[in-house]
């Protein structure tokens, strides 16, 4: 009994013994094997760089792949999310300034004349050069290709400016050992966001997008409703248990006019569908009368899903009220 | 005496995978190519060949009652390892692998393989004889299931470098448009399974009716 022990002991220890060695000397080859599959990509984004490091990195989205820093020069990232057929595979660099100074097309299986257009000049053009401030446009004909890329490259700029520190307004600096000093207070200034296609407000809305009134207030003839409408967290199955966005809807039931939206809870997709908050899409809604049928808002560009749930809820509130 | 002792490992009578359906969930899930079935077929052998060798040692030190905590330990070791040296020099391979790599920590195969089933006193030269004729039938089955597979599911046979990754060579035999997909997903890997099964089972009668007549 006591010798099986020691036997299954000694066994133990030595194969744990032998890995821990063994991975401390082959973990410098698969960082080399890493950065090798990627190296044709990465050099053609940094030209000048010869050293690239895989970099540690969180992302909520879950479509960064992997991140590199080029040693002097920059980050580059390389990203996957669905196109319209097949997954799309592409690389976007950064400088330590935070401007775009390369993309490129990884892997690609969509349409080719229509959804191959985030191969060329033109939409190519419109990303580099841009700064991890900006905002991106997708090309009418080829919405999903470009939206997929898009949306990656949010996710991308949201990482960069996490990890370089970069607030509204410009570059900021790393936190530093903090002195409690008096300091202004400030009204946080709004990221403008890209308005992009319109969409309908009377429209077929599909049973499972339809939103809910889950509360109404009267005053003459103001109402005011709380509604429930499932976003991309709850119509996309997002982990955990996704929530629907809150809306609230104020209109004027005898003028057949919106009088204001407010978003109370946006549950989408962190800086990506929590874009539905931002005044210049609410302020769309404002006064907005819907005696004709065709009235339309631009929903925000990237962020679609969201932005029709809100619209869904203005649809529901206004059906209320007759 | 156990099924494992009874019935000797053969490629066509017995075949691990198609016949005792040993490490069968790892052959479904890898088969969608070759050159993955090809990559794992080589290290299920070299695993094998190791595990009989380690596991032969093992057994003669420790008393039956401990053969399983000290062979899961030398067999977790020898995965870890493997794991490790593959995605160190064929990453290709351990990317196409994924998850199921690791995963030969629990494959029913290498157990097999390091003797915990037997309740006889095999030596380490027996231990090593079965195993390496069962990576050799192991490998076959995954080389056939993923032959028949990539070439249904796709249309023909891409093979890689598992090494490099680049391209060595490509044939299609059925137009794409043909191709059906069902077969790249785990209902058509059973499907396939069931068909080489009953194929290598319909072979290994056939030999033996031979071998009866020409007795």
């Amino acid at each position: 009994m006591a010798k099986n022990l020691v036997i299954l002991f000694v066994t133990i220890l030595l194969s744990g013994g032998m890995l821990i060695y063994a991975e401390s000397k082959l973990a410098i080859v698969i960082n080399n094997q890493g950065v090798a599959q990627d190296l044709g990509t990465l050099q053609k984004l940094f030209p000048e760089t010869k050293e690239f490091v895989l970099v540690e990195f969180t992302d909520d989205t879950g479509l960064i792949k992997k991140v590199y820093e080029a040693k002097e020069a920059g980050y580059a990232y390389v990203v996957e999310n669905q196109g319209f057929k097949d997954k799309l595979g592409f690389a976007v660099a950064l400088d330590k300034e935070g401007e775009i100074i390369g993309y490129e097309v990884t892997s690609f299986n969509d349409t080719e004349g229509y959804g191959s257009q985030i191969k060329d000049e033109p939409f190519v053009r419109s990303i580099v050069g841009k700064t991890s401030k900006d905002t991106f446009e997708t090309i009418a004909g080829a919405t999903i290709s470009c939206s997929a890329i898009v949306v990656g490259l949010d996710a991308v700029l949201v990482n960069y400016n996490a990890m370089m520190n970069v607030v509204d307004g410009g570059m900021g600096t790393p936190p530093v050992a903090e002195t409690p000093t008096e300091t202004p207070t400030e009204t946080p200034v709004e990221a403008a966001v890209p308005l992009g296609s319109p969409i309908a407000i009377f429209k077929e809305v599909s049973e499972k997008s339809q939103a809910t009134v889950t509360e109404t207030k009267e005053d003459g003839n103001i109402l005011t409703y709380t509604v429930s409408a499932p976003g991309y967290a709850v119509l996309e199955g997002e982990y955990g248990e996704p929530l629907p966005n809150i809306i609230v809807v104020q209109v004027d039931k005898e003028a057949k006019k919106i009088l204001s939206v407010e978003v109370t809870t946006a549950s989408d997709t962190k800086n990506l569908g929590t874009k539905i908050t931002n005044a210049a899409f609410l302020d769309q809604f404002k006064d907005l009368s819907y005696a004709e049928e065709s009235v339309e808002v631009d929903v925000i560009t990237s962020a679609t899903v969201s932005c029709t749930s809100v619209v869904n809820a203005v649809l529901a509130a206004i059906q209320a009220s007759k | 005496m156990n099924i494992f002792e009874k019935n000797n490992v053969g490629f066509f009578r017995n075949n691990p995978v198609l016949g005792l359906s040993l490490g069968l969930t790892t052959a479904l899930a890898i088969t969608t190519s070759l050159t993955n079935a090809i990559g794992m077929g080589i290290i299920m052998l070299l695993l094998l060949y190791m595990t009989s060798i380690l596991c032969g040692f093992a057994r003669k030190a420790v008393s039956a009652d401990f053969r399983l905590p000290v062979n899961l330990a030398i067999i977790a070791f020898l995965v870890k390892l493997a794991e490790l040296l593959i995605k160190a020099y064929a990453p290709k391979l351990a990317e196409g692998l994924g998850t199921f790599l690791p995963l030969l920590v629990a494959s029913s195969l290498l157990l097999f393989a390091a003797g915990t089933f037997d309740k006889t006193e095999k030596t380490i030269g027996d231990l090593l004889g079965d195993n390496v004729k069962a990576g050799f039938a192991y490998f076959l089955a995954l080389v056939v299931l993923a032959t028949v597979r990539e070439i249904l599911g796709t249309g023909g046979i891409i093979f890689h470098d598992p090494f490099r990754g680049t391209q060595l060579f490509s044939f299609n035999i059925i137009p794409t448009e043909f191709a059906l997909g069902l077969f790249m997903q785990p209902a058509g890997a059973l499907l396939v399974v069931a068909l080489v099964a009953a194929l290598f089972a319909a072979i290994a009668n056939a030999r033996a009716a031979t071998a009866k007549g020409g007795k």
